[in-house]
């Protein structure tokens, strides 16, 4: 009877184990985001969002949607110079957002424009706010969620005081009535005396073996446990489309202006002819 | 009992009593720390000096990340701006004013509505999503956990933080340290803090008249990537910090029209 118990307790441990292991697709993504050549394809927040990445240059093709929840709109109302215009603009999904190439960074205006800035320009207090250099880097990382799977990705962040987030548990959770499985990742963010301020959590969705979605979640331990954002994979693959990591041809590449005489002039020099 | 080890006794229950003192001594900032941490209050002041630019090209909006950023509005710059800051637990109400623009963040419960009151020279309008109508928007917790309560603007929310204590804070926040006080001929007296940051030197005296805080000024400098040293200066001039929430702001403006959060 005894060795009945132990051998049920063993299959049961068994079973268990194999239900709430991390799947086995995440070893699979993990080897496709750390091998340096991915597509990606995801929505998040208010955009469509793709990263193509291979031989160290990067493309990132982001399609905004049009939202008007924010005040925002109440001072375009007021005064149009006062709107976020960049925000609210919608892109052709085939006209690429910013491009990253041995050290230089490429923001688009259409496919027919684009703006170059170097690496060691970007913090250049001369480089005009609204062509937006200081989130070029966060655009062409890998979003947060999927550098849990790729933590040495040259452009993602961590919040400061994160740790690398790690594997805790896998289950089971039902997603607008649909059941999902789910592996469950998560980073400590410490205060700056070492106590944890909150637990950002990321848990990934798979349905039939294939990651759908990722929610990031904040949780506090005293009662603040939120969803902070929602995001739906598309596609992610080591397969990359014809020419996406490709400057589209006739586009012409200006200096960004950093103050010279150029700049002040408003004559932007032309530097690159694709 | 030798001398010498008298005299070492003694200087130890010195020193003891002394750090006792120290450790135990009622500052007047303390009160304004409590307030602060039980999120009850209502805060009026001005900022004397205008927010630093960011940049030579600040010509964008208003709208700021967690805090109520101005400093990259340039019609804003060179300005003073007025703000009001009121909190009672979870509702909680900041305003920017600056010209016949205010800038306005109304927080209750868990829904939070951003809007601007605009007075157009005959009454105030106030636009959220569209004139008249405001639409309730999720709280940024992350960005309150990361860069701690907003009261206002950035320079008032970066000295009121700096009286937290740091086991609250994120490691992007400045830490500061309690490092003297004393009078003044003006009859004001004062306390002084002074950042631990490396590679920069900040302070901040914050003013009182009597027990109550009247004002705040901070400096900081640095040396750039050249070699020349740089600089900022901020003044506050507080016209009340008291500790009663001021109801009347934490409350939706008559005759608006308020819009449930989207799902």
């Amino acid at each position: 009877m005894k060795m009945k118990i132990v051998a049920l307790a063993l299959t049961l441990s068994t079973l268990a184990a194999n239900v709430y292991a991390e799947q086995p697709q995440a070893t699979e993504l993990r080897n496709i985001l750390q091998s340096g050549t991915y597509y990606v394809e995801y929505e998040l927040n208010y955009a469509k969002k793709i990263l193509a990445v291979q031989d160290n240059r990067r493309m990132d093709y982001t399609v905004y949607k049009k939202d008007n929840s924010f005040a925002a709109m109440g001072l375009s109302l007021i005064n149009p110079f006062l709107a976020i215009g960049s925000l609210f603009m919608t892109n052709e999904q085939k006209t690429p957002t910013t491009y990253y190439e041995a050290g230089k960074f490429y923001q688009f205006e259409g496919k027919k424009k684009a703006v170059m800035a170097t690496w060691d320009q970007l913090n250049n207090p001369n480089l005009d706010p609204m062509e937006g250099w200081g989130s070029v880097k966060y655009k062409l990382a890998l979003p947060e969620e999927l550098a849990v799977l790729a933590p040495e990705d040259m452009f993602s962040e961590r919040l400061s005081g994160s740790s690398i987030p790690v594997y805790v548990e896998s289950g089971k959770e039902i997603l607008d009535k649909k059941e999902f499985t789910y592996d469950k990742y998560s980073a400590g963010i410490k205060s700056k005396t070492g106590k944890i301020l909150f637990n950002k959590d990321y848990y990934f969705y798979y349905d039939k073996g294939e990651l759908k979605y990722i929610y990031t979640r904040m949780n506090d331990g005293t009662g603040i446990d939120i969803i902070l954002q929602k995001m739906e994979i598309k596609k992610i693959t080591q397969e990359l489309p014809e020419n996406i990591l490709k400057i589209p041809k006739g586009c012409k590449v200006y200096a960004a202006g950093i103050g010279d005489m150029n700049d002040l002039l408003d004559k932007p020099v032309l530097i690159e002819e694709y | 009992m030798k001398l010498s080890t008298f005299l070492i006794l003694l200087l130890l229950i010195t020193g003891i009593s002394c750090s006792v003192s120290e450790n135990a001594e009622a500052r007047n900032s303390d009160t304004y720390r409590n307030l602060l941490k039980n999120k009850t209050y209502t805060i009026k002041y001005v900022d004397i000096t205008p927010e630093p630019r960011i940049t030579n090209k600040d010509k964008i909006h208003m709208y700021g990340k967690n805090s109520m950023d101005t400093s990259q509005s340039s019609f804003l710059l060179n300005s003073q701006t007025e703000s009001v800051a009121v909190a009672d637990g979870n509702n909680r109400y900041e305003e920017i004013k600056c010209g016949d623009f205010t800038q306005c963040r109304l927080q209750i419960g868990t829904d939070q509505y951003t809007f601007v009151k605009y007075f157009n020279g005959k009454k105030v309008d106030i636009y959220g999503n569209k004139k008249g109508s405001i639409t309730a928007d999720n709280i940024n917790e992350l960005a309150y956990k990361m860069q701690g309560a907003s009261y206002g603007s950035s320079q008032m929310t970066r000295y009121l933080n700096a009286l937290l204590p740091n086991d609250e804070k994120s490691m992007d926040m400045p830490s500061f340290r309690y490092v003297g006080s004393g009078w003044l001929d003006n009859g004001l007296n004062y306390e002084d803090y002074k950042s631990d940051a490396q590679g920069i030197f900040e302070a901040v005296r914050y003013y009182f008249n009597g027990y109550n805080m009247v004002k705040i000024a901070a400096v900081q400098y640095w040396t750039n990537a050249s070699g020349i040293m740089e600089g900022n200066k901020t003044i506050i001039k507080i016209n009340e910090f008291s500790p009663t929430p001021d109801q009347s702001y934490l409350q939706v403006p008559q005759g608006v029209k308020v819009n449930a959060k989207k799902k």
